[in-house]
């Protein structure tokens, strides 16, 4: 059993993004940047991958944040501070590589801000320069500003609806940084919808700039037993859980992946109901 | 592809001989892990062999080759085609060497189509023989492995 | 005839012969549409009648026929007397999960293959009384609990609570030590908790057998990915532990490298069973994972999770469930057992097929699986006969799902963090041998499928049961010398 010690509501808007400061030791002590978790909220739960957004190893601490976007982080969402997450295994993936490369941009979209956050941490401690891209569709659901803010040197901004920073999307951004300001970039590293990922891949690779995505894909237990996590790299497939989740963007098959998170999308939406209807099993 | 005598068609098979014993050589190095970088040893190793069968070769007998038949069990044939990478697994190391063996086989077998001259047809059909013998080799070796898997 | 002739003419008079009792089944086509159990067990007077027909070997070959070693007549002459408890019992002092091992062992190849009973007929029900008495022990209260040695001030490490981790555990807290095990997932059991489908092991079974553990001191720890959370290192240098045993068993599902395997309604066998078995899907939404439940399924491959798999398809609702298997019947690595219930329940069998091709729609789903007909070549070297394509044979069977059950790789997690861990050229973690359970890594001992590849849950038990004798043996040697050499 896994306590909450903290409970933050980042966006009431349908879907709502909540944050959790959950007490994990083990985990904490053991997380390196870009790793993830899998966590069950009760026993009839289902196992759902989160990546860890930020710790604290002296207070023993992870936080995990979600958008409730089905019944299992609905119903995660409805925990409050002192109740417990049944089970929680991890850190889980490979960790990402981080060494001293130069400049390194960090594009974060949407919740996947939240995943980027140690990563950035983590390449401006090895010395690079960081300047992070956060895009959301508007300003009430950009999350991690501060937190990003002390994670870089220099942050960005873009909505979609304009109402913050830049008025479009994250491409935009990084394609007027490498092509009106031509900044020298090592690195990209991103992570937010599947969509956005290929997009941001198709603008580096002309350039040949070298790009990670960290890839969410639906995961039964994690731990290289299952496959259900399959996607094709360089036209070989691999499994996010353990030889993942980060991978050369411009190798990644992301309509196949895209293709594949869409396959339990009635059964998701039967599940999301039946929830509505009769009040949760763990309230 | 044309070749002028039957000395120059062995020493472009030894070379591609050569080539596959450095791309496992290589291969090998490149393995974090021991188990991978065995095999590949092995690999080189089967190939370094092939190549010296080759160069004790005595353009003489080839006139008197009859082939023999081989049986060909095909497991390489329906597979998708793979690149290496460094930390593959087992079967997709044995997958690997199928695909080049099987490659190398098909291209002696288009030769021996576009010869006419009986010699260089007899060497040909010698080659494509060889690289089939080591086809099998392979294949016998990742059968038995998907036998016991129960595949 | 003559046998029958000898025995008449014997000095002693011979009762008549008592046939091999069968177990009860549930009915074929009634069963394929539920998951409660297949075979439902011995009743009292049954077993009973079968233990009579044991008949007390002086040097019985049963035992050595047992990976584990049980002894087999004592049990079963505890049976005959009625004394079903005290049988229960005897057996615990050999095996801790008897109603497992009464359910899934092969019996036919292992205790019951050697049984002289069976020279002259059918042998003794070796499997079906283990599991009647293990049942019966369950039926009649908590099971009490066997004396323990004196602490030794030993601890142990046992990565993952599979068949093999937990036999370890058992034999290590019954010599004293101190007995951790590491479990990635949130339950224990291992490939009993997410492979092996209800029908044919209750889960409930599992966790009775693990509660007995923890109730002998065994301290369970549920989510603790060894080689991520901690590593192996760090459990001797860190944590203390004086020895570790590595039973992770079986990792990546194998793929049959051939076109449109990413497709949706493509599964490893591996997580069709997993949602199911492990996270109850088939009581979806009750239970939050989803598994599709399709009309028309092939599960490639012949092993006994090839079996489990296809027997599942059926029981979610498919009307047709195929296996498509490239060799003949005669070949097929499952038990025969299996395979006979799994055809009774209308499993429909395309033996001699390969399949060459996942075919798919525009929104990515599976509509059919094209297959090449197969026959049997001539004999190779070893004698054997290998499936070669029949030219011109290839067809396509409409289809819906294609579950993939060939085999599986090594888990890399602990190699990966363990860089002075040899392992072979398959992977799989380097033994010095079978007795000693000893790795490259002093302290480090490890067994089963993450050394042998798949296998089955009694030789998994088997090496637990061995590395437990070597563990002990360092632990009060500390001698680290293989064979004594070195």
């Amino acid at each position: 059993m896994f306590e909450i010690l903290e409970k933050k509501v980042w966006s009431d808007e349908v879907p709502k993004i909540k944050e959790f400061v959950v007490k994990a030791p083990a985990i904490a002590k053991a997380h390196h940047a870009g790793q993830f978790i899998i966590l069950i909220v009760d026993e009839n739960g289902e196992r759902i991958p989160l990546t860890i957004a930020d710790k604290d190893a002296n207070k023993g601490t992870i936080s995990i944040l979600f958008q409730e976007v089905g019944k299992s982080t609905m119903c995660l969402g409805m925990l409050n501070k002192g109740d417990h997450i049944h089970h929680m295994a991890g850190p889980l993936g490979k960790p990402t590589h981080v060494e001293k490369f130069g400049t390194v941009v960090c594009v974060g979209g949407g919740i996947g801000i939240a995943p980027v956050h140690p990563i950035a941490k983590a390449m401006k401690d090895a010395g690079n320069k960081v300047i992070s891209i956060l895009g959301a569709r508007s300003k009430d659901l950009l999350i991690y500003e501060d937190k990003m803010k002390k994670a870089s040197h220099e942050i960005r901004i873009t909505t979609d609806d304009g109402s913050y920073g830049r008025h479009g999307f994250v491409t935009d951004e990084l394609k007027h940084m490498i092509e009106v300001e031509k900044i020298p970039i090592d690195l990209v590293v991103v992570i937010g919808p599947p969509i956005m990922m290929k997009f941001v891949c198709k603008v580096t690779e002309p350039y040949k700039l070298r790009t990670f995505a960290s890839l969410n894909t639906i995961m039964v237990d994690g731990t290289g037993m299952c496959g259900a996590c399959r996607v094709t790299v360089g036209g070989k497939t691999k499994f996010v859980c353990v030889d993942g989740p980060e991978f050369d963007g411009h190798q990644v098959d992301f309509e196949e992946m895209m293709m594949r998170q869409r396959q339990y999308l009635p059964e998701e939406k039967l599940a999301r109901e039946t929830c509505e209807k009769q009040t949760c099993h763990k309230s | 592809m044309s070749f002028k005598s039957i000395k120059d068609i062995i020493k472009y098979a030894i070379e591609k001989e050569a080539e596959a014993m450095n791309f496992y050589t290589e291969a090998g190095k490149q393995e974090k892990y021991s188990a991978g970088k065995k095999t590949f040893e092995s690999f080189a190793n089967e190939e370094k062999k092939h190549k010296t069968m080759l160069e004790d070769l005595d353009p003489k007998n080839v006139a008197g080759f009859n082939p023999a038949r081989i049986a060909d069990l095909k497991r390489s044939d329906y597979m998708v085609d793979i690149t290496y990478k460094a930390g593959m697994s087992y079967p997709d190391i044995l997958r690997l060497a199928m695909k080049r063996e099987e490659k190398a086989k098909k291209f002696y077998d288009d030769c021996v189509g576009h010869v006419d001259a009986g010699g260089h047809k007899k060497l040909f059909q010698m080659l494509s023989q060889e690289e089939a013998k080591h086809k099998l080799a392979l294949e016998t070796l990742y059968d038995n492995l998907m036998a016991k898997g129960g595949d | 005839m003559s046998e029958e002739k000898e025995t008449k003419a014997g000095e002693k008079p011979k009762k008549p012969k008592i046939p091999r009792q069968s177990m009860p089944e549930q009915d074929p086509h009634k069963r394929a549409g539920n998951f409660d159990s297949v075979t439902l067990g011995y009743k009292m007077e049954q077993a009973a009648l079968e233990a009579s027909r044991c008949i007390q070997c002086k040097k019985p070959f049963c035992i050595s026929g047992c990976p584990v070693s049980i002894d087999i007549p004592g049990f079963i002459k505890l049976v005959k007397e009625k004394e079903y408890l005290k049988a229960a019992q005897h057996i615990k002092k050999y095996n801790l999960l008897p109603a497992v091992c009464g359910r899934v062992c092969p019996q036919e190849d292992q205790c019951e293959k050697v049984c002289i009973v069976g020279k002259k007929g059918e042998p003794v029900a070796i499997g079906r009384l283990e599991r009647f008495v293990a049942d019966y022990e369950a039926a009649h209260g908590e099971v009490p609990l066997p004396e323990l040695p004196p602490k030794t001030g030993k601890k142990v490490a046992v990565v993952g609570a599979g068949p093999g981790g937990l036999t370890v555990a058992f034999d290590l807290i019954m010599l004293g030590h101190d007995v951790t095990i590491f479990e990635a997932l949130h339950k224990a059991g291992g490939v009993l908790v997410y492979g092996i489908p209800e029908f044919r092991l209750p889960k409930a079974i599992v966790e009775r057998e693990v509660q007995y553990l923890t109730r002998l001191g065994v301290d369970l720890k549920l989510n603790h990915v060894i080689g991520k959370i901690r590593t192996i290192d760090q459990l001797m240098k860190e944590d203390g532990f004086d020895a570790v045993f590595i039973g992770s068993g079986a990792g990546l599902p194998w793929f049959m490298d051939v076109p449109g395997e990413n497709l949706n309604g493509v599964y490893s066998a591996n997580e069709y069973l997993t949602r199911n078995n492990l996270m109850k899907s088939f009581d979806f939404p009750k239970h939050d994972t989803p598994i599709k439940k399709h009309k028309n399924v092939a599960v490639i491959g012949g092993g006994n999770v090839a079996m489990d798999s296809v027997r599942t398809a059926l029981r979610l609702g498919a009307d047709n469930a195929y296996i498509v298997y490239r060799r003949s019947r005669a070949e097929m690595p499952a038990r025969k057992e299996e395979v006979d219930h799994a055809e009774h329940e209308g499993v429909q069998f395309k033996n001699l097929t390969a399949p060459v091709r996942v075919i798919g729609n525009e929104q990515g789903w599976v509509t059919g699986l094209e297959c090449l007909k197969m026959d049997l070549g001539e004999p190779d070297a070893s004698g054997r006969r290998r499936p070669v394509p029949v030219k011109g044979s290839e067809f396509i069977m409409e289809m819906d799902a294609v579950i993939i059950a060939i085999g599986t790789s090594a888990n890399p997690l602990i190699a990966q963090t363990t860089p002075d861990l040899k392992l072979n050229k398959k992977g799989y973690i380097e033994v010095e041998n079978e007795t000693t359970c000893r790795t490259s890594k002093k302290g480090v001992f490890a067994g089963g499928d993450i050394v042998t590849g798949s296998a089955t849950v009694i030789l998994a038990m088997g090496a637990g049961r061995n590395a437990a004798k070597s563990i002990q043996q360092y632990l009060q040697t500390g001698e680290w010398t293989p064979n004594g050499k070195q």
